[in-house]
C-alpha cells in the first residue's frame, strides 16, 4: 500500500533550460530478506521499476532491486525545449502502477 | 577463597544483567588492586563530590528497578565492583564508561563515601 | 544520613577559617546568598547541593515559574502510556523541608550584574552573591514560518513540559485509522537530541496498540541525520513496519511553511498533511539568560568548562539546556551533572569547601517499543577549553530482547533516581 506520489517539477521553464526534478514515492520496499519476530521471511514486495517521459517519450528509467530502501526517492535533471506533460509511473511487483502527471509551459 | 567471593557478590544487589565470563587472570588482578585501594587513605569529600555521578542513577532508597543499591554497601565489595568494570570482567556499557577514568583514589573515595551512606 | 558528625566537625573548621576568608563586602554575620532561577534538573539540583552540601552556611533561594515541574524527560513516555502525567510531576516540598531552600514560584524578569539582585515579574528583588542561571530553552517559534505561540494551541510543540504536554497527548488520543501525522524536527542544537525519534516511536506504539493499519507518521526534518538513527531505522522498521517516513531536507527541499488550522506542512517539494501536526522549532537559552548579558550570538550561553561559571561574569553559573556545554548533549541528565560541578565551585567560592576537577557524564535512554529501549552516553572532561567527551558508547543495532528490555529497565530505574536526586 501506498500514499500519492510526491513530485516536484517546475511549472514554468524558459526553452533549453535545464530542470530539477525530484520525485518520492511512500512505499515499503520489503526486500524479502527481513524475517518477522516468529523467524519467517517477510515476502518481497518492491517499486521495481520508475520511468519517467514526456510527451510520451523516455527521459529517464531504471529498474529498482530489492537492496533499495523504503520511499524510493529520485532526483534528476532534464532539459526543457518545449511545452508539454511530463509522465511518472512506478511499478509494483504486485503489478499496481503508480501514476502521477505534471505539465510545464515553456515561456 | 575468589571464587566463593564472587557467589557472594552474585548474590549481593550488585547484579550485572550481562556477566562476562572471568577468566582467573583478570580476577586475580582485581584482587591485587583491590588491596593497594584498601590501603590508601580515601578523601571522603573527594569521594562525596564524585558519587555526584553516580547517585542520578544509584539512589539511597528504594528498590533496584533495574540499577543496583550501592549505598551501605561493604567498601571492599564496591571496589570489586568498580575494578570488575573497569578490568571488563564485568560488562555494562554504563559503567564501563563511568570507571574508565576512576583511578585508585577516586575508587577509593567513592567506596569510603557509599560505604557510609546509610538510610 | 552517616554524614552529621562530619559535616558539623566541617561547620565548626569553616567558622574559624572563614572570618579571616571573607571578603569585605560579607559581614561576619550575615549568611552568603546564592539564587537559582529555573528549578528543573540543573537548578533544582544545584540548590539541594549548595543547601546540603554547605550544611546551612549558605542561604539559597530558588526561583521556579510554577508550583510544580513536570519534566520533559520521560514525557515521551506519558505519551506512549507507560507513564502518567502525575508520574512526571514532582513538587519541591522535600527540597524545602530537608534543606531549608527559599522556593519562589513566579517569573524572574531581569537581573542587575552590577547591583546583583533579580527583579521577579511582581517587582520584588533578590540579592545574590552568586547566581545560577538554569533556565532552559524558549522556542523559537517562527523559525518555521507559519508557526506562533498560537500556533502551538492547535499544534502542539510540546518541547516544554507541562500544558503543551497533555494538550499534544489530548491530540495523539484522537487521531483515527487513516488520519496522518506530522512532525517537523528542529535544527542543531537543540535540547535532547534523541527526543523527537523516541516520540515517533511513542506516536507509532500508540496507533498501534489501536490496531490501527492506515496512518502515516511523516517526519520533515531539518538535520540530514540524528541521534541513534541507525537503532531508530532499525526499530521502526521492525515494530511500526511502513508507518514511520522520516525525510530530510536533502529530499524533501526544506519546510517553507506551517499551517496549523489546515494541518498541512509546506516543503518544497510537497505539502504533507496529518490530523496532527508536532512542530519543533529552533530553540535558545531562556529569555533570562539573553536579559542577563551572558548569551552569545547563537542564543546560547558560554560558560568556563572547569566550573559551569558564565565566560562573561564570575558570579554567575549557567547550568542545562541554556549553556554551551562543549560534546555534552542537552539533556536532564547533562544538567544534573553540571550542576554538581557548579555546586563544588560554588561552595569553594562562598565557604572553605574545596573545589575538585570537573567531570562530567550522561546517558540517554529511548523507548523504541515496549521493552525495546536503547542508549547512548558518555563520560566528558574539561579538554582544549571545552567540555569534551573522554569515552563514549552506544547500543547496537541486532542487540538480543534481553538487553533491550535490560536497558529500558535502567532507565526506569535512573528516572526513580534523578527525580530522587532533583527533588528529594
Amino acid at each position: 500500500m501506498s500514499s500519492r506520489p510526491r513530485v516536484r517539477v517546475p511549472d514554468t521553464a524558459k526553452a533549453g533550460e535545464i530542470i530539477l526534478i525530484r520525485a518520492l514515492l511512500s512505499h515499503p520496499m520489503e526486500s524479502g530478506q527481513r524475517r518477522d519476530s516468529s523467524g519467517t521471511i517477510i515476502p518481497r514486495k518492491i517499486v521495481n521499476s520508475f520511468t519517467c517521459t514526456f510527451n510520451r517519450e523516455p527521459v529517464f528509467s531504471c529498474d529498482l532491486e530489492p537492496a533499495i530502501s523504503a520511499n524510493p526517492y529520485f532526483e534528476f535533471h532534464a532539459k526543457i525545449v518545449k511545452s508539454g506533460e511530463f509522465e511518472f509511473a512506478w511499478t509494483d511487483d504486485d503489478g499496481t502502477i503508480y501514476t502521477h502527471k505534471h505539465t510545464i509551459e515553456v515561456a | 577463597m575468589k571464587l566463593a567471593f564472587h557467589a557472594v557478590l552474585a548474590l549481593a544487589a550488585l547484579n550485572s544483567p550481562v556477566l562476562a565470563v572471568a577468566d582467573p587472570s583478570s580476577i586475580q588482578r582485581v584482587g591485587e588492586a583491590r588491596e593497594v585501594i584498601l590501603g590508601i587513605d580515601a578523601d571522603r569529600a573527594y569521594g562525596e563530590y564524585l558519587a555526584g555521578d553516580c547517585v542520578a542513577c544509584h539512589r539511597l532508597s528504594g528498590e533496584p528497578a533495574g540499577i543496583p543499591i550501592i549505598h551501605g554497601q561493604p567498601v571492599s565489595d564496591l571496589i570489586t565492583a568498580l575494578l570488575e568494570y573497569k578490568l571488563g570482567v564485568r560488562t555494562n556499557e554504563v559503567m564501563s564508561v563511568r570507571t574508565a577514568r576512576l583511578g585508585d583514589q577516586e575508587i577509593a573515595a567513592l567506596a569510603a563515601h557509599f560505604a557510609a551512606q546509610t538510610k | 544520613m552517616s554524614g552529621l558528625t562530619r559535616r558539623h566537625f566541617g561547620l565548626l573548621l569553616g567558622a574559624s577559617a572563614s572570618s579571616l576568608a571573607l571578603p569585605t563586602y560579607l559581614r561576619a554575620q550575615e549568611k552568603p546568598r546564592v539564587v537559582v532561577i529555573g528549578g528543573g534538573p540543573g537548578g533544582a539540583t544545584v540548590a539541594k547541593y549548595v543547601a546540603r552540601d554547605s550544611a546551612g552556611a549558605i542561604d539559597v533561594t530558588l526561583i521556579n515559574e510554577t508550583e510544580t515541574f513536570t519534566t520533559c524527560f520521560f514525557s515521551n513516555l506519558y505519551l506512549g502510556d507507560f507513564q502518567s502525567f502525575d508520574d512526571i510531576t514532582h513538587d519541591y516540598d522535600k527540597l524545602v523541608s530537608n534543606y531549608g531552600i527559599k522556593k519562589i514560584t513566579g517569573r524572574a524578569a531581569s537581573v542587575d550584574r552590577e547591583a546583583k539582585t533579580v527583579t521577579l515579574a511582581d517587582g520584588s528583588t533578590v540579592p545574590y552573591d552568586r547566581l545560577v542561571l538554569a533556565p532552559g530553552i524558549d522556542i523559537i517559534y517562527d523559525s518555521v514560518p507559519g508557526y506562533s505561540q498560537e500556533a502551538a494551541q492547535i499544534a502542539p510543540h510540546a518541547w516544554k513540559a507541562g500544558p503543551q504536554t497533555q494538550l499534544l497527548k489530548e491530540k495523539l488520543d484522537a487521531v483515527e485509522d487513516g488520519q496522518n501525522i506530522v512532525m517537523v524536527a528542529p535544527p542543531n542544537p537543540f535540547r535532547c537530541p534523541p527526543g523527537p525519534y523516541e516520540r515517533i516511536s511513542m506516536f507509532a506504539h500508540v496507533l498501534k496498540k489501536k490496531g490501527f493499519t492506515r496512518s502515516k507518521i511523516f517526519v520533515l526534518d531539518y538535520k540530514e541525520s540524528f541521534s541513534k538513527q541507525a537503532l531508530f531505522t532499525e526499530g521502526w522498521e521492525a515494530h511500526y513496519p511502513g508507518m514511520v517516513e522520516w525525510y530530510g531536507p536533502d529530499v524533501h527541499g526544506g519546510v517553507k511553511s506551517v499551517d496549523a488550522a489546515a494541518g498541512t506542512v509546506e516543503t518544497d517539494l510537497d505539502v504533507f498533511e496529518g490530523a496532527l501536526l508536532n512542530i519543533i522549532p529552533s530553540q535558545r537559552a531562556g529569555a533570562i539568560a539573553v536579559d542577563a548579558g551572558v548569551t552569545n550570538e547563537a542564543g546560547w550561553v558560554p560558560i568556563d568548562e572547569n566550573s559551569m561559571r558564565s565566560k562573561v561574569d564570575d558570579s554567575i553559573f549557567v547550568l542545562g539546556d541554556a549553556s554551551v556545554a562543549g560534546d555534552m548533549p542537552k539533556s536532564a541528565f547533562s544538567a544534573n551533572s553540571q550542576a554538581k560541578v557548579a555546586a563544588i565551585n560554588i561552595r569553594a567560592d562562598l565557604t572553605d569547601a574545596r573545589a575538585f576537577p570537573a567531570r562530567y557524564s550522561n546517558t540517554c535512554w529511548s523507548l523504541i517499543e515496549t521493552n525495546d529501549g536503547v542508549k547512548v552516553g558518555a563520560q566528558y572532561e574539561p579538554k582544549d577549553g571545552k567540555i569534551a567527551a573522554v569515552e563514549t558508547f552506544i547500543s547496537q543495532p541486532g542487540e538480543d530482547a534481553d538487553l533491550r528490555k535490560a536497558t529500558y529497565e535502567e532507565s526506569v530505574g535512573w528516572y526513580a533516581g534523578i527525580v530522587e536526586d532533583v527533588f528529594g
